[in-house]
């Protein structure tokens, strides 16, 4: 128990004496997971809503991808992204391995399925002659499709909550991609992983109240936005 | 109300590319890195990034370190995946050398191992002038003996101590860590959860000591040095190895005023004593060795 509170009064220290390591830890936590939710929105968002309303056979075979998608293990992801981005893999040309992109890319691996599972969902869930009566008013595909997309604005928002709250927290894949080098491409999770390692359950716990912290903050803004309108 | 909200979206994710591209204009500036698969001992001492530190500060090539026992660390530099290694076993190091996955091996520094044990010492090793002693007692008393057991530099050391006692440990006495490829620190911090001896380096020992009840029982025997090498992979055998630039990396550390006098005054200020030394042939010159 003393630990824990000795955990909280650290984490505070840190937060407001904005150490500088903790601080640039934190904010690259933030960049890497943002900017991979945010590549993870486009893809996921597009291909959710094509797969929702698109009819074509081997359907069934890919919305089931999709789903068993949405749980990849991070550590599954780490070892198969590393290895295409190894020198000699697939992908070793873009010489990115244990660097933050790297992490970026592993983390959009992790939370596209996840934003597209959502997605997809949600499309499916409007009301089947909401489209219909959308290009019964001369809409066209586009606007249709925008207006579909407009109307599940509340569930994808949980499908953003979703992608980014499972790849901030993600750590198997961070680790491994990244290499959780200093002041480099370490981030919350890969340096709590280290700090309890070494023995410093202080620091460590004090890693843990800033990343949860952290997902607050976020989640709490994304609901905010969410919840400001309620559906009709 | 609406719109209100879109446009804050649409900032949130201007923001997050916008400071990724700033990122990518640093990263670009150095487009020369060097990968290096490190033993993680001296990375979790803190002595890895120190250096890369320092060298980057200086040239402006980043060096990008992945750590893994030295085992795994040569193994992965086996497939052409690495520019570099820092490993701390010998007859690993020359194997991976002979097999002409790396050039030579190049000294950096050593530190060295300890028997650490209860401070109550059941089997009555403190004191003891060599390790094959301590351990052939050890042995014989049948005192509970913690292995880090997974091929890493750490390890083979161990069983080259093993070896020097003529003894080939087993038994319900000798355990092995399940975990001990997670590294030194689990490894001495379970010795410590089991009241149990084992063999560690310093640094790792150093770095824990505060939290430990286990003290050094011997020490300080020619055979227990941990000698640290570099070894760069052979470029000749995998052409995308930037050799140039890991040489200028190795040409820094072995230096003595650079790499060198790091590596002496390394954790001194926080130990009170040095957790490695310097030990690059430049280095020996210079103290007339």
């Amino acid at each position: 128990m003393d630990l824990i509170l000795e955990g909280i009064r650290k984490a505070f220290y840190l937060i407001f004496t904005l150490d500088r390591e903790v601080l640039g830890i934190t904010l690259l936590s933030l960049r890497v997971s943002g900017t991979a939710t945010l590549i993870s929105l486009f893809i996921g968002i597009t291909t959710g809503t094509i797969v929702a309303l698109t009819r074509f056979p081997g359907r069934q075979l890919v919305v089931s991808i999709i789903n068993t998608g949405m749980g990849l293990p991070p550590v599954v992801v780490g070892l198969f992204v590393t290895i295409f981005l190894w020198r000699n893999g697939p992908l070793g040309f873009l010489e990115i391995l244990y660097t933050p992109t790297a992490i970026i890319l592993a983390q959009a691996v992790i939370a596209t399925p996840i934003v597209t599972g959502i997605t997809l969902a949600s499309i499916q869930n409007l009301p089947a002659n909401l489209r219909l009566q959308i290009l019964a008013l001369g809409a066209t595909r586009v606007q249709m499709i925008w207006l579909l997309v407009k109307e599940a604005r509340l569930p994808l928002l949980a499908a953003v909550m979703a992608g980014f709250g499972g790849i901030i927290s993600e750590v198997g894949a961070s680790i491994m991609v990244g290499g959780n080098i200093k002041g480099y491409s370490r981030v919350l999770t890969t340096a709590t992983v280290m700090e309890t390692g070494r023995g410093n359950f202080d620091i460590a716990i004090a890693l843990s109240i800033i990343l949860m912290l952290l997902a607050f903050f976020v989640n709490a803004i994304l609901t905010q936005i969410q919840q400001r309108e309620r559906p009709r | 109300m609406i719109r209100r909200w879109w446009i804050f979206l649409l900032l949130l994710m201007f923001l997050f590319p916008a400071c990724q591209t700033m990122d990518r204009a640093g990263d670009s500036r150095d487009n020369k890195f060097i990968l290096l698969a490190s033993t993680i001992g001296p990375i979790d001492a803190g002595i890895v990034g120190a250096l890369e530190e320092g060298f980057e500060k200086e040239t402006g090539i980043r060096v990008r370190h992945v750590g893994a026992g030295t085992g795994a660390a040569l193994k992965m530099a086996e497939k052409g995946q690495f520019d570099l290694v820092l490993a701390h076993a010998k007859s690993l190091e020359e194997k991976f050398v002979q097999g002409g996955f790396g050039t030579e091996r190049i000294s950096l520094m050593y530190n060295d191992f300890v028997i650490l044990g209860p401070a109550s010492d059941p089997a009555g090793i403190k004191g003891m002038k060599t390790a094959a002693e301590a351990l052939r007692t050890i042995a014989a008393r049948k005192a509970t003996f913690i292995s880090r057991g997974d091929k890493s530099g750490t390890h083979v050391s161990e069983m080259e101590l093993w070896k020097g006692a003529g003894i080939k440990p087993a038994g319900s006495w000798y355990i092995i860590y399940e975990k001990g490829s997670s590294g030194n620190g689990p490894t001495l911090r379970y010795a410590n959860e089991r009241k149990a001896y084992t063999v560690i380096d310093r640094a790792t020992y150093l770095a824990l000591k505060k939290e430990i009840t286990l003290a050094i029982l011997v020490e300080k025997d020619e055979a227990m040095l941990n000698f640290m090498s570099l070894i760069p992979v052979n470029q000749a055998k995998f052409p995308k190895v930037n050799r140039a630039v890991a040489m200028q990396f190795i040409g820094w550390m072995t230096a003595v005023d650079k790499g060198q006098r790091l590596i002496r005054d390394f954790g001194k200020e926080k130990y009170g004593e040095p957790m490695f030394f310097p030990n690059s042939v430049a280095w020996r010159k210079s103290q007339g060795k």
